[in-house]
């Protein structure tokens, strides 16, 4: 009789469990680094994962709990999802040995509060995904010691506070992205958000909570439009706020910005708006007028002005008979001579909102050069000269021909004509002029069509078809 | 008679004509004035209304947009430019077509489509998605790979398409894809090994994992393999494939074992082959050497050198990007400037010459980086001819 504990029980045991170790458990799907136990109803983790498994991805199950060192055979693993699963709450030390993780989805469960305990000794762990969860409170030191945290993700959740302070330049240096976007916060401590590192508060999402309208916080939003930040940009609508907090007062403030008028938006904000126009030129004696034009907006804007002289110039400087600035920032300068040439600085401050700008404008000034020539004399003596010398040419060269007569002067183009001449051209034959002769017959042909109305139309007609209308010769002239 | 005519006049139009014309035209500007004016106002509600539902369709957490197992049978539309994921999992998008996203959306880093029962990809499917770095198609019904299918993919860094039915890759499947690291083709009927993947000009110079086990392959290309870099074979995965025992597959895997190469050591026991015959016995690789085809047992070869000749010993470690230190035998570490005989080149190797017989020994090769560190040995013999 074979006993349960017979030596080929024992081998075969053996054998089995040298071959199962690190093997693909039957549930999941393996391909060489990747383990993909997704949507197989596991309620446990599955007993013997391979420890070669840098992707775990164990998401739509319905596990509820994960006890202590879960992964810690897991040297390798670099990203774990567990997204929809029915997790409450997380053992302590279930990352214990798991530091090589660095993307750990935890979205869509049921996480209620996050320990401090939950994601301690990840010092790896970049991307954390922890979005529709039902978080009402965030520990203070729940992301202490994730020195490589770069993106976190604690939207769609029940937030009311976050430990902002927890985040600093030194604690979390690739922090850039995150995410506290539909939660319900009312007010946050707003100096702490400010003190954030930029490239934290670049990437801070806050939008469609609960907040309650109050300067502090519109300040922290408009600075953030102000510098372009996509947080803002891409979520404009979704950034309302409630009026004393009912909630069915809310406001899209960064639409609509009213309510906020009152506000003064804290430290003036230097907007690096420095133009350049090129060379402005005028010339000595004439009136110059500068404006100061910048990317400022606002009805209540106060100008200053600086000349190259380092002159401040403001609209109560009272060298009006020099150098005018008016209300609108324009500056005038009557009349500009020489040594007013230089770079005009203009500083527009908007004291409301805290902001200025500068505008540059390099003038010069030209002396007009004196006209040692008056050019009308000029062309007149230039006139004078060609004409003495053609009547020079025509009269005073020697005639080579011999002959005594004067040659007639070349054919120069004249509206009349003779018409003697002109009947040598048209008939060579006809050596002496007859009239009669001359009459019949002779009928020119118009090289443009005539157009008449007929009928209320207009026709083009030749003019042969016209016998009445020819060119006649004779004493008569044309008729 | 009449009296001739000035060139050019025209008569004076009829009066009637004038009044109905230019009434008609003012009637024309101002309708279309209105019609701007009416197409102006309503665009941006137009545009609005086709915005995705965040709070229906999907789960939006700021630029993360998850839409699995929601039922969907087609892409949603009006995906928000800001996209950075797009999670379509476990749904029922059977085919993905050209104009699934008529903008570009160019801040998608990751999109999943796995468990989708996928059978159809078009060949602009990606055209708007240019910066995508991660693509999931595992999971999915697709037959083969179509020529160019992933081209506008320039900055894909990791694409899964494991467990689907692929038969057939065009050999320019996966032209275009330049920054690809990771490439899994597991649970497949692949039977041609896709060697140009990783050998000749028009391979992918930064993949280091590609995974082809569990598929059809019998013959994989040894000769070619063989020579290959060690940061390569590093990640070329083909266990778990029906392979045709033979001498020199036992020798490639052995020697890539000894080498401590990941693709060997992990999955030893999965690299089995059939025996030649009618009978198709199957048997661990790893196995040849003793029981089945006594193949010769593997000897890592020495690098042997005639006299006065000059040669470059390769440092060819497991991973990219190591700055590498050679000790000569006697200790002797190489620096800069050193004796003329022996220099590092810029890719790590050391080339010494001419060599003369004491230079024989063991050269040593240290590699470090930030997190890993390797170290190789090379032993050289130096022939004089007598």
């Amino acid at each position: 009789m074979t006993s349960l504990f017979s030596p080929d029980t024992v081998v075969l045991l053996c054998l089995l469990l040298h071959f199962t170790e690190g093997t693909c458990p039957s549930i999941c799907l393996c391909t060489s680094d990747t383990l993909s136990c997704g949507s197989q109803g596991l309620t446990r983790l599955p007993l013997l994962l391979p420890p070669t498994t840098v992707t775990l991805d164990l998401s739509y199950n319905r596990l509820g709990w994960l006890g202590p060192g879960s992964f810690s055979s897991l040297t390798k693993l670099d990203t774990l999802r567990l997204a929809n699963n029915q997790l409450t709450t997380l053992g302590h030390g279930v990352f214990q040995n798991t530091s090589s993780l660095r993307h750990l989805d935890l979205s869509s469960n049921r996480l209620r509060v996050l320990e401090q305990h939950f994601l301690q000794g990840l010092w790896r762990l970049e991307e954390l995904l922890l979005y529709n969860n039902r978080i009402t409170r965030v520990e203070g030191g729940t992301l202490s010691g994730l020195s490589s945290l770069r993106k976190a993700y604690f939207s769609l959740n029940q937030v009311t506070e976050f430990p902002f302070f927890s985040i600093q330049d030194h604690s979390h240096p690739f922090l850039t992205m995150l995410d506290l976007s539909s939660n319900r916060m009312t007010t946050l401590p707003w100096e702490d958000v400010k003190a954030l590192p930029g490239s934290v508060q670049k990437g801070l999402y806050l939008h469609n909570n609960s907040l309650l309208c109050e300067c502090s916080m519109y300040s922290v939003f408009w600075h953030w439009e102000q510098r372009g930040f996509d947080s803002v940009r891409d979520f404009t609508d979704e950034h309302t706020c409630l009026i004393y907090g009912e909630p069915r007062a809310s406001v899209r403030f960064l639409r609509h910005s009213l309510y906020f008028q009152n506000c003064t938006v804290g430290k003036v904000v230097s907007l690096p708006m420095a133009v350049l126009l090129s060379n402005l030129m005028v010339n000595e004696g004439e009136r110059v007028r500068l404006d100061c034009q910048t990317s400022l907006r606002g009805k209540e804007l106060s100008y200053t002005w600086v000349s190259p002289n380092q002159e401040y110039l403001t609209q109560m400087s009272f060298n009006d008979t020099l150098i005018n600035v008016f209300p609108n920032g324009t500056l005038e300068i009557p009349a500009a001579k020489v040594n007013d040439s230089g770079v005009y600085l203009c500083t527009a401050l908007d004291y409301k909102h805290m902001l200025n700008a500068t505008r540059e404008v390099n003038v010069t000034v030209i002396r007009p050069m004196p006209d040692t020539f008056n050019t009308g004399y000029t062309t007149l003596l230039g006139c004078v000269v060609t004409l003495v010398v053609i009547l020079m040419y025509l009269y005073l060269t020697p005639c080579r021909c011999g002959c005594c007569k004067q040659p007639l002067p070349p054919a120069i183009p004249i509206p009349a004509y003779d018409p003697n001449t002109l009947a040598s051209i048209f008939s060579p034959t006809l050596s002496h002029r007859d009239p009669t002769k001359a009459n019949i017959n002779k009928r020119v042909v118009f090289m443009e069509p005539l157009m008449e109305e007929q009928n209320g139309d207009l026709r083009a007609t030749l003019a042969r078809e016209q016998p009445t209308l020819q060119w006649e010769w004779g004493a008569s002239g044309l008729s | 008679m009449l009296p001739p005519r000035k060139a050019g006049a025209l008569p004076e139009p009829s009066p009637s004509a004038s009044p109905s014309l230019s009434l008609r035209r003012i009637q024309v500007r101002w309708a279309l004035y209105l019609f701007l004016s009416l197409a102006l106002l309503w665009f941006p509600s137009g545009a609005v209304a086709s915005t995705l539902n965040c709070h229906k369709t999907c789960i939006c957490a700021s630029n993360i947009v998850s839409c699995s197992k929601m039922n969907l049978t087609t892409v949603p539309t009006g995906l928000p430019l800001y996209t950075a994921v797009l999670d379509l999992s476990y749904n029922d998008v059977s085919r993905l077509r050209a104009e699934w996203t008529t903008v570009k959306l160019t801040k998608l880093h990751n999109l999943l489509l796995s468990h989708n029962g996928l059978h159809f990809l078009s060949s602009e499917a990606f055209v708007y998605v240019k910066h995508l770095r991660y693509l999931d198609l595992s999971s999915n019904n697709l037959r083969q790979l179509d020529e160019f299918i992933f081209e506008p993919l320039g900055q894909l860094e990791v694409l899964l398409l494991y467990n689907n039915r692929i038969s057939q890759i065009d050999r320019s499947a996966f032209q275009g894809l330049h920054s690809l690291q990771k490439l899994y083709l597991s649970q497949n009927i692949i039977s041609r090994f896709p060697l140009e993947l990783v050998k000749d000009k028009n391979r992918l110079g930064k993949l280091s994992l590609m995974d082809i086990s569990s598929n059809r392959i019998k013959v994989p290309p040894i000769a070619e393999l063989q020579v290959l870099p060690a940061w390569i074979k590093n990640g070329l995965y083909f266990h778990n494939n029906p392979l045709v025992c033979d001498c020199s597959l036992y020798s490639l895997l052995a020697h890539w074992h000894i080498l401590r190469l990941n693709s060997a050591l992990d999955f030893k026991d999965e690299y089995s082959c059939y025996l030649p015959g009618p009978q198709k016995i199957k048997v661990g690789v790893f196995d040849l050497n003793r029981d089945y085809m006594n193949c010769s047992t593997f000897h890592e070869a020495d690098q042997e050198a005639w006299l006065e000749q000059t040669l470059i010993l390769r440092c060819d470690t497991k991973h990219r990007d190591l700055s590498k230190t050679w000790v000569m035998p006697g200790d002797v570490v190489v620096t800069e400037g050193f004796n003329q005989t022996a220099k590092v080149l810029p890719d790590g190797s050391l080339q010494i010459g001419p060599v003369k017989p004491d230079d024989s020994g063991t050269y040593t090769c240290y590699a470090v980086s930030e997190a890993l560190n390797e170290t190789l040995y090379v032993l050289l013999k130096v022939f004089t001819v007598l």
